[in-house]
């Protein structure tokens, strides 16, 4: 019957959570605990049927018992661990030792709880893992990032074409420092002295004219720009909230690039889409109407996907 | 091909459009479409297409300015009125699919309305539908309903008939008509436009040059960008009548580097044009030799100002330089040159083609013709209308923009960007145009409406618009540089709740210095959000001053939110969607926010079914 009324309330972007639990009264009461708190969750008696399930679909959490009539929970752990290094692990043994817990976290799991525990100490351990998953960037860069190697390559490369497209005319250069930072990333303080030479202009007005204009950088850019609008609608359609989650979660301020250049946060006058504010840009492409919740969800997915994604 | 063959072409091509002999689906691929979209409602329907193997045609479109309804979808079928679905996903797009083009189900309840005259199975026409019924649309005249990357629709629509006809007059015949026509600069000043023309033409110089402003620096304004993105002939072919007048040979387009999807749509126009003849040695046949260059911006919002856009054109700082002289006299390389915003040029491609009189006739006296807006913030129906110049706010905010959303109050309304101010509801009976705006204390602007309603703070508004001012100001004047500093520390500090009583007294005085000793508009229309809020808003500053309260819980030092122990139930929903832990309670039992870790993000405020939590 309750489980029944909390499937009224359940909410897809909420957390899926699999419990992996041998005795049917235990995982049912779990589960029951959990879908009342608005969780989707899923059961699995064995560890051949968790991970049957775990393959048809993404879990946010998992809730292990170690000891299963099939498999060892620790295999269960490692294999879902493999498969998708971002899904969090709640371990609950009955029979907990100080090693066997410690091999768990080893392994990732988060936390882990022994038999018996009350109704709450469950829920600050699922509620604190999965706090765990959403701070998993990395902390901001506080110096400037180095140049990669593939950065003067690149480099090269653009330049050869400027030489090619432009006749070094003191009005092209605008629009040169455009394309070196489409290539590069940024503008890189060897072109800065390249663009100076081919324009014929001192390297000062050049460089001033890359600080003067917002949309130069002069320093590495992470491998996903997220560019929030502050503009009038987008502010007051709280804007403000949006740059706070991110600062917030993954320690960024605007301007920053985080250590595992994974996010360079920026924030724009406005990109023209304000009739579905809030907007914010990522790798150019435009999310409308978002909230903190969202931003959150857009940037954890990006970080997924990303070959370089090491968890924490 | 002369121009007539290319008229017949597109006329030829327009009624397959109008009757087409497949099925006909358009999709609204401007920036907004795609954010909320678009793109896979496109894929959903071109497959859909391929499962019921259904023969159609698909077409993107531009914005029709019902942005709040992205993505939409027109169906043409034989025998159907073209039919309008919005708030589409790529299953409802693939429903609608089956369901109309296998079993003729015109799918009423996702229709939004008909095209055209005609209204079927009681689905309204567009120009009856509330957003559109008072709108009158000049410069938005084709958006939304033609390709814009196919000259033909253009052409077929009346497109480049008003170049064909300037190109027979001469420069000061064809600035005369602007002038009869009585259009005002839309860029934001409202000089006359055929008056800068009849001054650029007049100066004698071996060279002479018009720019296209596109920079759209207002942060909430989109209409420049969804014109160039639905319509971009219209404005190009406004700049080559422009360019004849004054007798320019180059011009220059001046785009946000914001607006990827509008620069890639001038490229291709661009091309376009070269191939129909529109571009290079003797245009459509005559003397007239025209070319135009396309410069990205580079995030400077005073680069929107004439003379340090010039400046930027020309490769340096976009520093803004004393008038005179004026770009009339000395402009790009010291020629004379003609700076003209984007729906200015728009405008000036229809005039050509229907006349002065027919222009005329719209308006009111002193500000003639039509005035896009765009709609935004916290209103019911977000997007990009044009209204005859002399519309009241309110039909603009009530009317058309539908009241605020979910029944909350509207406190006033933002025009002009950081140049303007807020004007409040009371007031919502003044008519939109150049004098009457500017006696409110605010200006036209380039039409940026950002909508504000109780849950807006003032205050907060009038910081946001300084921390703006204060740091795109180039830096060249000292009033403008400190004095919107200064400004904005103060502002800061009220928002703070450290306010002290004489920070009014100090804001208004700091207000009148930035605004004489300012060079450049920016910094001269800076303290103008400032003033018109204590104008009109004076109760919210005193309530931060001597309250230390923020009823519209804004700024967050001012207020905290608080549970109503009489109608909370318990429920819940408020705790589990709080990441800081700050809502304790029993289930079914009254809870209570812990103000000491409570972040202030709200999302209970959101939450909450019941309106349990208020602000304090
Ligand atoms: C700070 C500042 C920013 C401006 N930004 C823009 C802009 O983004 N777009 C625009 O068309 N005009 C802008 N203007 C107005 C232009 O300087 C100029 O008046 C206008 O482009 C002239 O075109 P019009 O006569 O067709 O309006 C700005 C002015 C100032 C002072
Ligand atoms: S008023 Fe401000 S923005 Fe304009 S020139 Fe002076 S310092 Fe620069
Ligand atoms: S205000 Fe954010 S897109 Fe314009």
């Amino acid at each position: 019957m309750q489980i029944q009324e909390a499937h009224d309330l359940l909410d897809p972007t909420w957390p899926q959570v699999l419990i992996m639990e041998d005795e049917v009264s235990v995982a049912k009461g779990l589960g029951m605990v959990l879908s009342e708190e608005g969780y989707n969750v899923d059961l699995a008696m064995t560890g051949r049927s968790a991970l049957d399930t775990f393959n048809q679909k993404m879990f946010d959490l998992l809730i292990a018992d170690l000891r299963l009539p099939d498999i060892d929970g620790m295999e269960v752990i490692k294999q879902v661990k493999r498969r998708r290094p971002d899904t969090e692990v709640l371990v609950i043994t009955g029979y907990s030792t100080v090693t066997t817990a410690v091999e768990a976290m080893k392994l990732g799991a988060s936390d882990y709880l022994s038999k018996p525990f009350t109704e709450d100490e469950f829920l600050s351990a699922v509620k604190g893992a999965l706090v765990t998953k959403e701070f998993m960037a990395a902390d901001a860069a506080a110096t400037p990032l180095e140049p990669l190697p593939e950065d003067s390559l690149r480099l090269t490369e653009v330049l050869q074409q400027i030489r090619q497209r432009f006749t070094g005319r003191q009005q092209e250069v605008i629009t040169i420092l455009q394309m070196v930072q489409n290539a590069v990333g940024y503008i890189p303080i060897e072109a800065l002295q390249q663009v100076a030479d081919f324009t014929r202009m001192p390297e000062a007005a050049v460089y001033g004219i890359a600080t003067f204009y917002e949309r130069f950088r002069l320093s590495p850019v992470g491998r996903h720009v997220v560019k929030v609008c502050r503009g009038t609608a987008c502010h007051v359609k709280g804007a403000d909230k949006i740059l706070h989650e991110i600062e917030h979660r993954y320690k960024l301020s605007p301007g920053q690039t985080s250590k595992d250049r994974m996010f360079t946060l920026e924030t724009v006058a406005c990109f023209g889409s304000c009739a579905i504010a809030p907007v914010v840009v990522v790798d150019d492409k435009v999310s409308a109407d978002m909230d903190p919740d969202k931003v959150g969800k857009v940037m954890k997915d990006l970080a997924l996907n990303d070959p370089k994604f090491e968890p924490r | 091909m002369d121009f007539a063959d290319l008229k017949t072409q597109a006329e030829r091509e327009w009624q397959w459009l109008e009757n087409p002999p497949q099925p006909l689906i358009q999709i609204g691929t401007g920036t907004c479409g795609r954010a909320s979209g678009a793109d896979k409602v496109m894929e959903s329907v071109r497959k859909t297409l391929k499962k019921i193997q259904v023969m159609a045609r698909t077409m993107e479109v531009g914005c029709i300015g019902m942005c709040y309804l992205e993505p939409l979808m027109t169906l043409r079928k034989r025998g159907h009125p073209p039919i309008l679905y919005g708030n589409l996903t790529s299953a409802k797009a693939a429903d609608i699919i089956t369901r109309f083009l296998l079993d003729g189900d015109l799918c009423l309840e996702l229709s939004i309305c008909t095209l055209g005259e005609q209204s079927r199975n009681g689905i309204p026409r567009l120009q009856d539908h509330p957003m559109m019924r008072t709108q009158c649309r000049i410069a938005l005249r084709n958006c939304g309903l033609i390709d814009p990357s196919n000259i033909l629709h253009y052409i077929a629509r009346g497109g480049y008939q008003g170049l064909s006809r300037a190109l027979q007059m001469d420069g000061a015949e064809v600035a005369e008509v602007i002038r009869k026509a009585g259009l005002r600069g839309r860029g934001g000043a409202g000089f006359p436009t055929g008056l800068k023309w009849e001054l650029t033409l007049k100066e004698k110089a071996e060279a002479k040059y018009i720019v296209c402003n596109a920079d759209e620096g207002d942060p909430g304004a989109f209409m420049d960008r969804a014109l160039l993105e639905g319509d971009p002939h219209s404005v190009l072919e406004g700049m080559l009548i422009a360019a004849h007048a004054i007798g320019a040979a180059e011009g220059f387009i001046y785009v946000r580097a914001e607006y990827p999807l509008a620069i890639a749509r001038l490229e291709k126009a661009l091309e376009q044009m070269q191939r129909c003849n529109l571009l290079g040695k003797s245009v459509l046949g005559s003397k007239f030799d025209f070319n135009v260059h396309i410069q990205e911006g580079a995030g400077a919002f005073v680069c929107g100002e004439e003379t340090a856009l010039m400046a930027s054109v020309q490769g340096s700082r976009g520093l803004p330089t004393p008038k005179p002289p004026y770009p009339a006299q000395s402009g790009l390389w010291d020629k004379p040159t003609c700076i003209n915003n984007v729906e200015t040029l728009s405008n000036v491609s229809a005039i050509l083609e229907n006349g002065a009189e027919w222009y005329a006739a719209s308006g009111t006296k002193k500000s003639k013709g039509t005035k896009t807006f765009s709609l935004a913030g916290k209103i019911r129906y977000t997007g990009l209308i044009e209204v005859p110049l002399g519309t009241t706010l309110k039909e603009i905010v009530y009317d058309i923009g539908g009241g605020a959303p979910n029944g909350k109050k509207i406190k006033g309304v933002q025009t002009g960007g950081p140049s303007g101010g807020c004007i409040p509801a009371s007031l919502f009976d003044l008519t939109v145009d150049y004098e009457s705006l500017a006696e409110a204390g605010s200006i036209m602007g380039s039409g940026g409406m950002v909508v504000l309603d109780q849950s807006t703070c003032m205050v907060d508004v009038a910081r946001y618009f300084l921390s703006f001012t204060q740091a795109e100001s180039c830096g060249k004047c000292l009033p403008c540089r400190l004095g919107t500093h200064q400004m904005l520390r103060v502002l800061e500090e009220i928002c703070e709740g450290r306010g002290k009583p004489d920070y009014l007294e100090l804001l208004r005085g700091l207000s009148e210095t930035v605004q004489k000793g300012s060079l450049c508009g920016l910094g001269q229309t800076a303290p103008n959000p400032v003033q018109t809020t204590l104008r009109y808003f004076l109760d919210e500053f005193d309530r931060h001053i001597t309250d230390g309260k923020c009823d519209a819980g804004v700024c967050l030092p001012l207020f905290h939110y608080e549970i109503d122990p009489q109608l909370c139930n318990g429920c819940g929903l408020c705790r589990r969607k709080c990441s800081t832990g700050a809502i304790v309670g029993e289930r079914k039992e009254p809870h209570f926010i812990d103000q000491a870790k409570c972040s202030k993000c709200g999302i209970c405020l959101q939450s909450c079914k019941l309106e349990a939590i208020g602000i304090h």
